[in-house]
């Protein structure tokens, strides 16, 4: 980790005036003021989730807890959070063990391996919303390469509930292991040699080695992935858009999925905005307790 | 770790499994791109084919692929570069002044500021998508380049002061102290050593900032208008329900994707360092 320079220079002058301690506060307050800009209409938004604010008419009432009332006893909503709990689940859990295999398999010294390492760029690359595309072109029913392959004629993935779900996740571990996968091959990089040495002269077993001293060891990287992919997966938008919509019925809606539809085709603001409110929750705790976590393992090296 | 070099059979078996995952469906859409109207929709799906440039040719509004022709693509693209320009040279401007200041002066609330930029990251979109939609209707921001450009500093702004930070952080202060004694003035010192000193990483952080507000697809979609939408908006349009269309889209899309390829590999040196904003390095 970085040093914290600043604090050893008592004896020589310090880099810059010392005199104000406004400086900072104003050095920094342009990307504050941008980001207390694009937040602040979110504090607004808390209020609008009590009215029954509809982007149409834009008059509105106040409701109380009503769209909060209902939201918990629609079962769309908790089929939708739900389906976010239940994708993020899977592909967290996919997407961190394969990329832990992935990287395992990078990190010997073999020709070619810096070839692979490079391509696994390129996913991270694509956006997701063309991943998407990408994968539904490869699933079509008829003209997909896929269904060919596998020998599945016209079997339509998009259809079948599970077929459904199962892509859609799917489609996500394309896009996202390749991250892990780099992550956690930069921590594998970075381990000293010796305590694995030691292990493998005192004839250790390899499950003794991965778990006692490979992953506490990795323990830094692997919060760092948690973090950016959880926060990510929790709000899968993009991928669902592109290829089921959310479909068939509801069984691939996510809470992002059925906000947009509750705004966008039924213009029920107010609504939308206490089930995006849930999510934030969500978002915010786990993002919170994982960054501090990160924050304390960081800190400790 | 000690290399076991015993079963290496395994181990290329292994790396052809991965580059053929990562490869299919990127090599699929660009065979995609050369097919014939035909071609793209034929069962069983043709391997061997006659490619043709009538995709990319339809997209540059030199021809048509059957009634279709793909110049609204050339908008979408010139928004997307317009947008994603815009927002990385804004979150430069606002953010090299804080990145310095977090990186190099003493005060109270430097980390809780740090890790408060950090958690913009991490705010889902559609939070924030919502009541800025209401704002930005009242205040004909939406559907425009500016309101669009705003929003994405969401994208940009916490990654650039993240990586500036820490590529400031690496400079020795004793090289600015002996400018100053030097009699430098700070922005002297600051313009021709500081600055020259972080210029790779900071290049390399724009590239990847670059990419990620190129690839954003929400905010474009929600608040913005045919006029400013991305290329990742636009491209969806091709897709359709009609299967026949899918020869223009997968040449829009590799038009789209291609170039952010290119540049990832000229910057992949930087790339993990910027993707975790700074935490492995």
């Amino acid at each position: 980790m970085a040093v914290m320079p600043l604090s050893r220079t008592a004896t020589g002058a310090p880099p810059i005036r010392k005199r104000s301690n406004w400086l900072p506060w104003i050095m920094t307050a342009p990307a504050t003021l941008a980001m207390i800009g694009i937040m602040y209409p979110f504090a607004i938004a808390v209020y609008y989730s009590f009215t029954n604010y509809r982007i149409v008419s834009q008059t509105y009432s106040f409701v109380g807890l009503r769209n909060y009332v209902r939201m918990f006893s629609d079962p769309n909503f908790w089929e939708a959070m739900g389906n976010t709990l239940m994708f993020a689940a899977c592909a967290l859990a996919v997407e961190l063990s394969l990329g832990f295999l992935i990287a395992l398999l990078l990190n010997r010294q073999v020709k070619g391996v810096s070839i692979v390492r490079a391509l696994l760029l390129l996913p991270l690359m694509v956006p997701p919303v063309i991943s998407g595309m990408m994968w539904k072109t490869m699933l079509a029913s008829g003209s997909g390469p896929v269904n060919y392959l596998l020998g599945l004629g016209t079997y339509a993935w998009f259809s079948n509930p599970w077929s459904a779900r199962f892509v859609v996740v799917f489609i996500e571990i394309w896009s996202s292991t390749p991250f892990v996968a780099l992550v956690l091959l930069s921590g594998l990089q970075s381990l000293p040699r010796e305590p694995f040495e030691a292990a493998q002269v005192d004839g250790a077993h390899f499950w003794f080695i991965l778990r006692r001293l490979m992953l506490p060891m990795l323990q830094p990287f692997i919060l760092v992935v948690l973090l950016f992919r959880v926060v990510d997966v929790i709000k899968l938008f993009d991928i669902i858009f592109a290829t089921t919509g959310g479909g068939p019925m509801y069984v691939t809606t996510t809470i992002p999925i059925l906000v947009y539809k509750e705004v966008f085709i039924s213009y029920n603001l107010g609504s939308a905005i206490a089930k995006v409110l849930m999510l934030w929750v969500i978002n915010y705790g786990l993002s919170f307790w994982l960054a501090s976590r990160w924050r304390r393992s960081t800190a400790t090296r | 770790m000690k290399e076991r070099q015993g079963n290496s059979f395994f181990v290329y078996l292994g790396m052809l499994m991965v580059t053929l995952y990562i490869l299919a469906p990127i090599v699929w859409i660009v065979m995609m791109s050369f097919k014939s109207r035909i071609d793209v929709v034929s069962v069983p799906p043709k391997i061997i084919f006659t490619p043709t440039l009538d995709n990319y040719l339809a997209l540059f509004g030199l021809g048509k692929v059957g009634l279709l022709s793909g110049t609204a693509f050339l908008s979408y693209f010139k928004n997307s570069l317009i947008l994603s320009l815009g927002s990385v040279s804004l979150s430069l401007l606002l953010g090299m002044p804080a990145a310095y200041a977090i990186a190099r002066l003493r005060f109270a609330a430097r980390d809780s500021l740090a890790f408060t930029y950090l958690t913009f990251r991490f705010v889902p979109e559609v939070t924030i998508i919502l009541p800025l939609y209401v704002v930005y209707q009242k205040l004909h921001l939406y559907n425009t380049y500016l309101g669009l450009i705003l929003v994405y500093q969401l994208i940009s702004l916490p990654l650039l002061i993240w990586m500036m930070r820490s590529y400031f952080e690496e400079i020795p202060v004793a090289i600015e102290q002996a400018a100053r004694t030097d009699g430098y003035s700070w922005f002297r010192s600051f313009f021709k050593l500081v600055l020259p000193l972080a210029a790779p990483g900071i290049a390399a952080t724009l590239v990847l900032a670059f990419i990620f507000c190129w690839n954003n697809f929400s905010f474009g979609l929600m608040l913005g208008g045919h006029s400013t939408q991305p290329v990742t908006v636009g491209l969806l349009s091709f897709m359709g329900t009609n299967e026949v269309q899918w020869g223009l889209m997968a040449a829009a899309t590799v038009i789209a994707i291609v170039p952010e390829m290119v540049l990832a590999l000229a910057v992949q040196r930087y790339m993990i360092r910027g993707l975790t904003f700074g935490a492995v390095k």
